[in-house]
């Protein structure tokens, strides 16, 4: 289980650029969660991604795993960007995939099906020749293949069209089910798709937790 | 760890002291005249002349010294290890021991640079500190302006200028992302001088084309709304700091010259 224990971070702390991003943050997210982060711009919401994904240490309070101090040393947590190209470290589809890692192209080819990209076509690709849709689902490939236990997605539909978009929910929808999810977005037309816990966002404040649809209720009540 | 955007650079410091109520143009004066002047004689009197206003400046500023950029701990091993080759070279003045004789000459001309670099380094901030980047472009348009004459395309070198200005906060944020993604897909130290090579080099190509990328978008979006355009030309409002900020200069840049004939 992940656990954030009033979590709370200050960007720039001690300095005239101060800013406090999150405050008080008390969250636990069961093995196996999947859950949508949604809030305004400012509220806090890709601040708590990092966080989640072990990449930035609050400055207030802790966040464990399993009651252990998250470290993304131990390969447990993963995080896909919305920028995708930034992700994409190595010219060919294959030769992304296996960074980092010593995989044969069984397990190349079965993170691809697992994005519904066909390895045939894709595996020898190159990185620059893809879409923006495609490019994000290799990403979504390398980070996959590392069977991490914790993954978080920062916008993951933003800027897609539509049939990219409709790809890559199916992806989402059926994520390995060991799995802990955490999709970080502005974008809730599928969330029920992807999520089954709704977390809503304010000036770094969890102000709504519960189902999908009940919590986006709440976000768009005045 | 210190990171770059834990550097602030250029960053405004919200205030209203005379510094920050100065025209940018001025402030971009005092800069590059001054920075001009003592990069061209860097003896220790020039650099002490273009201390004295960066000192007024900076206590007139009444910036808190937490703005104060914080570089990592590398940063200085890095410099007191070139001070320890620029020992290594000798020179006059010497100490001469029994054992050895040591020359001091390569340290104080690294001692002499390190100020210099100190006081350049320190005109740009006090101007990131106290100007918004906004009002760059229309003082580098009035002050490019007679340039024009000589056909110069002061529009585009301002818009060029100021691009890369608004462009650097963006550069550091893709920056933090590679980084991100290198520490969570290849989160293992590396341990080898070839692993590190391979680490800078796909950070570097990474950000190579993510700045290409960018780049060509915003070309893409400045062709859309018609180019370039004239930039906007305000009107500049002189006040009492500016005239003391100028004769400040004007007097710093004209004894450095002197000195450079005595």
């Amino acid at each position: 289980m992940l656990v954030l224990d009033h979590v709370g971070h200050v960007y720039s702390a001690g300095t005239p650029w101060a800013h406090r991003a999150l405050a008080d943050v008390n969250l636990q997210l069961p093995d196996r969660s999947r859950v949508i982060v949604v809030g305004p711009n400012g509220s806090g919401k890709s601040t708590l991604a990092w966080i989640l994904a072990g990449l930035l240490k609050p400055s207030e309070g802790t966040i464990t795993l399993d009651g252990e101090e998250l470290s993304i040393a131990e390969g447990h947590t993963a995080m896909a960007f919305q920028h995708a190209r930034l992700q994409l470290l190595r010219p060919t589809v294959r030769a992304d995939v296996r960074f980092g890692l010593d995989l044969d192209d069984g397990a190349v080819d079965s993170a691809l099906n697992d994005v519904a990209l066909d390895p045939a076509r894709f595996r020898e690709r190159r990185i620059d020749e893809l879409s923006g849709g495609e490019q994000r689902r290799v990403a979504l490939a390398g980070v996959l293949v590392r069977h991490p236990r914790v993954l978080v997605l920062d916008e993951p539909l933003a800027g897609l069209d539509a049939p990219s978009r409709e790809s890559l929910v199916q992806v989402l929808g059926r994520l390995p089910a060991d799995l802990t999810s955490v999709v970080v977005t502005h974008d809730t037309e599928d969330a029920e798709r992807i999520a089954d816990r709704a977390l809503l966002l304010g000036t770094g404040h969890i102000v709504a937790d519960g189902p999908v649809a009940q919590v986006l209720t709440a976000a768009v009540t005045p | 760890m210190t990171t770059a955007s834990d550097l602030h650079l250029l960053r405004h410091v919200p205030g209203n002291s005379p510094v920050h109520r100065m025209w940018a143009g001025t402030k971009l004066l005092a800069v590059g005249g001054i920075g001009i002047a003592v990069v061209a004689e860097p003896t220790w009197i020039a650099q002490g002349i273009a201390a004295v206003p960066l000192v007024l400046a900076l206590l007139e500023a009444r910036v808190p010294l937490t703005a104060v950029p914080r570089p990592p701990l590398w940063f200085w091993y890095l410099i007191a290890f070139a001070g320890f080759l620029a020992l290594t070279a000798g020179g006059k003045p010497e100490v001469h021991t029994p054992a050895i004789t040591l020359g001091f000459g390569g340290l104080i001309d690294w001692l002499r640079f390190s100020t210099l670099t100190v006081i350049v380094l320190g005109y740009a901030i006090v101007l990131g500190w106290t100007t918004h980047l906004a009002d760059l472009g229309p003082a580098l348009t009035r002050l490019f302006g007679p340039l024009r004459i000589v056909r110069v395309p002061v529009d585009e070198v301002v818009a060029a200028v100021t691009l890369c200005v608004r462009c650097l906060p963006l550069l550091i944020d893709e920056m933090r992302t590679l980084y991100a993604v290198r520490q969570l897909r290849h989160p293992q130290v590396p341990a080898t001088l070839k692993e590190e090579i391979q680490n800078l080099h796909d950070l570097l190509v990474g950000a190579l084309v993510s700045a290409l990328r960018r780049a060509r978008e915003m070309a893409d979006a400045i062709e859309a709304r018609g180019g370039v355009g004239p930039a906007p030309r305000l009107p500049v409002r002189w006040g009492g700091p500016d005239y003391i900020a100028l004769a400040m200069t004007a007097a710093a840049v004209g004894l450095i010259v002197l000195l450079s004939f005595t």
